[in-house]
């Protein structure tokens, strides 16, 4: 059996292929986001779509009105796959997936930026704009996060990397460096 | 002794002066799984194969498989505390351990931490664990002998500096005894020995470690060990540790004698890994890349070429047989990778000939060229007639019609074999081995009786070293025999001066 995120990377490429096509990308990506933003506000909805106990037709009428909703065709058929092959739970990933590719192709670089006092606009955009030229993005979002233990400073976490210059980190350092 | 105020502040500003205020850029990835000494990682995108990964609490790990979604990665030490979800950071260097001077006389860890109590290791020097081995021009040719100080190895199967010869039998056959006692032989011969201990019982290193303690070959020696209860992990980096070690020393043109003990247990430490890792299993169960796994290793033993110091590894990698199936999987590999192999049999052993070596089925393959002369000239037919005397043992039992020359050859092997037993922890000094052996094969033996062997081998050896220590010294030093009749004679002299247990006791009556 493939796992989880091996089956999300082959749906997602695909779909991500077939909306390219079309030139349909954009579209798609945000209708995938408002299905995906249905399924993190309601947890049971995944859970009831993939159990088996839950009668089929049910299945069907629970996800008739995002099916309908929905004005791309390939998301119309991708939702109505899943669920034929009983794998409405993998759904979210996929949506992950996808929004990566579209991110990595325009060079968007979403980032996590944590500090000890929630920055303001303009710190934000300096921050933003320093970043983007760091690691050659087209645009950076930034998700601010508070954190008290760093004493000051900001840590930037974005994707795999981090970018740590809180004061904690650097104490440690000196810590490190006189213990040695 | 003070230190006053001042001083320390200069202290501190001389340390804080390396500080750089850096921005601290760590590439990261999450821990999907934990377990058996395994842990799975997403992320870590540019992860190299062996590199060292760092977990949140300070544990390490070794970056193992590299697949298109996750990071495989063996944890070397406790994986208990590690949480899926936790993170795990680069560090950028692959697994070294500390080497030096200092190691020499402790007892490590495979990770190069002293577990024996006697505080820290000072080391300036790191050296990674995996390396390629010396190319064809960074050799020569093994030409110095490497004296095991055991009759039956020195005569039969000579090992040179720089050899693997293999030490196999079943359990309980005297394997580690050989190799230990041949450590305790490189007394003032400026060797440093690694002594790899991998998984052996922790109380079996103990009193391993007492031994050599109690001969003094702890001044040179290193021990490396990684027990039972130890993760699979650090199991199978300590030979690679080891030859770590021992190449720092080989480096500087020094002289390195390491044993692996043993190479079966690491090769089910690493196919335990490779299972969890869920790499496909071969034959046995082991991984497709065992024999890459010992012959990268054994490898690495070398005798370097003279523009490199001409300093010498040589590796003696135990194996264990199940009742004696040399043809089992890792065996096999073994005695194909190294230059030779001791054959230890349970027979012999139970039925008292100790070492147990089994004289047919044991070869070196290029110690013979770092044999010295006389050596050569004493042991050159011992290898026959032990042969010769196996074959019409059969017949022996039969008893009394044999012809002379038969009857003759059965002496002297039945003398042969008593010549060459020894003692635990007796290593023979090389020139009194060519003395006993001359002994035999000149015929002196052959009045002897079997039983008074042991006696007059011993009495033997205070005779010369009384009488004619000008002729021992003449062996070291040149190598040779003495020219003429000198040895001859005074064998000859001494024989008829030895007096045979049964005739002192009837001289007695």
């Amino acid at each position: 059996m493939l796992d989880k995120i091996t089956f999300a990377k082959r749906y997602s490429k695909a779909l991500y292929e077939v909306l390219e096509e079309q030139n349909a990308v954009e579209t798609g990506l945000k209708e995938l986001l408002s299905i995906k933003q249905v399924f993190v506000d309601n947890p049971s909805l995944e859970q009831a779509l993939t159990d088996v106990s839950f009668p089929e037709d049910k299945k069907e009428s629970l996800i008739k009105p995002l099916i309908d909703n929905s004005d791309v065709d390939y998301v119309k058929n991708l939702l109505k796959v899943l669920l034929g092959s009983n794998k409405m739970d993998e759904l979210t990933l996929i949506v992950e997936e996808f929004e990566q590719s579209y991110n990595e192709k325009n060079k968007i670089v979403h980032a996590d930026a944590v500090s000890v006092v929630p920055l303001t606009d303009e710190q934000k955009d300096n921050l933003a704009s320093a970043f983007k030229a760091r690691v050659g993005a087209n645009e950076v979002i930034l998700d601010n996060k508070v954190d008290q233990s760093l004493i000051g400073g900001v840590i930037l976490k974005s994707s795999n990397v981090i970018f740590d210059g809180s004061v904690k980190t650097k104490i440690n350092n000196i810590k490190k460096l006189l213990l040695s | 002794m003070s230190i006053n105020a001042e001083e320390i502040s200069a202290l501190i500003k001389q340390q804080l002066a390396g500080f750089k205020d850096e921005l601290a850029v760590e590439e990261t990835g999450v821990v999907t799984y934990v377990g058996d000494g395994v842990a799975r990682a997403h992320g870590l995108d540019n992860a190299l194969s062996g590199e060292l990964l760092e977990f949140e609490n300070g544990i390490y790990g070794m970056a193992q498989n590299l697949e298109s979604n996750d990071v495989g990665i063996v944890v070397l030490g406790d994986c208990t505390h590690i949480r899926e979800g936790a993170t795990i950071k680069r560090t950028g260097k692959i697994m070294e351990v500390p080497v030096g001077e200092d190691m020499v006389g402790r007892t490590i860890n495979s990770l190069g931490q002293p577990i024996d109590g006697k505080g820290d290791i000072k080391t300036e020097n790191t050296r990674p664990i995996e390396k390629k081995a010396p190319g064809i021009m960074d050799r020569q040719s093994v030409s110095e002998p490497l004296q095991t100080g055991i009759k039956s190895i020195d005569a039969l199967v000579p090992i040179g500096r720089g050899q693997r010869e293999l030490i196999i039998g079943d359990r309980k056959t005297g394997k580690t005894s050989i190799a230990v006692d041949t450590i305790l032989n490189q007394k003032d011969q400026d060797m440093i020995c690694i002594y790899v201990a991998i998984g052996q019982k922790d109380s079996t290193v103990r009193s391993q470690v007492a031994t050599l303690e109690k001969f003094g070959a702890m001044d040179y020696t290193i021990v490396l060990s990684a027990g039972p209860s130890e993760p699979a992990p650090l199991l199978y980096i300590a030979p690679y540790a080891g030859a770590a070690i021992g190449e720092y020393f080989m480096n500087q043109g020094k002289h390195v004698l390491i044993v692996y003990d043993d190479l079966t247990k690491q090769a089910n430490a690493y196919r335990e890994l490779s299972l969890i890792l869920r790499r496909p299993p071969g034959r046995e169960a082991y991984p497709g890349d065992i024999f890459y796994t010992h012959s990268r290793l054994l490898e690495r033993a070398a005798k370097l070429s003279d523009k490199l110091g001409g300093g010498s590894m040589t590796a003696l990698p135990i194996v264990e047989t199940q009742a004696g199936d040399v043809s089992a999987y890792i065996p096999t590999n073994v005695i194909s990778i190294t230059d030779g192999q001791i054959f230890l049999n349970s027979d012999m052993f139970y039925s008292g000939t100790r070492p147990a070596i089994d004289a047919g089925t044991s070869v070196s393959r290029v110690g013979g060229d770092a044999q010295i002369k006389a050596m050569k000239q004493v042991a050159g037919t011992l290898r026959l007639d032990l042969a010769s005397y196996h074959e019409l043992q059969a017949f022996a039992q039969f008893g009394s019609d044999l012809d002379d020359a038969t009857q003759a050859k059965l002496n002297r092997g039945a003398r042969t074999e008593e010549v060459l037993k020894q003692p635990l922890h007796a290593p023979l000094p090389v020139e009194k081995q060519v003395l006993i052996l001359f002994s035999l094969t000149h015929g002196f033996l052959d009045k002897v009786a079997v039983d008074d062997i042991q006696r007059y081998q011993t009495e033997l050896f205070n005779f010369f070293d009384a009488s004619h220590r000008d002729l021992l010294d003449h062996i070291i030093s040149t190598g040779k025999l003495p020219d003429g009749d000198d040895l001859a004679n005074a064998v000859d002299e001494f024989t008829k001066s030895f007096v045979p247990s049964k005739q002192e006791e009837t001289q007695n009556n």
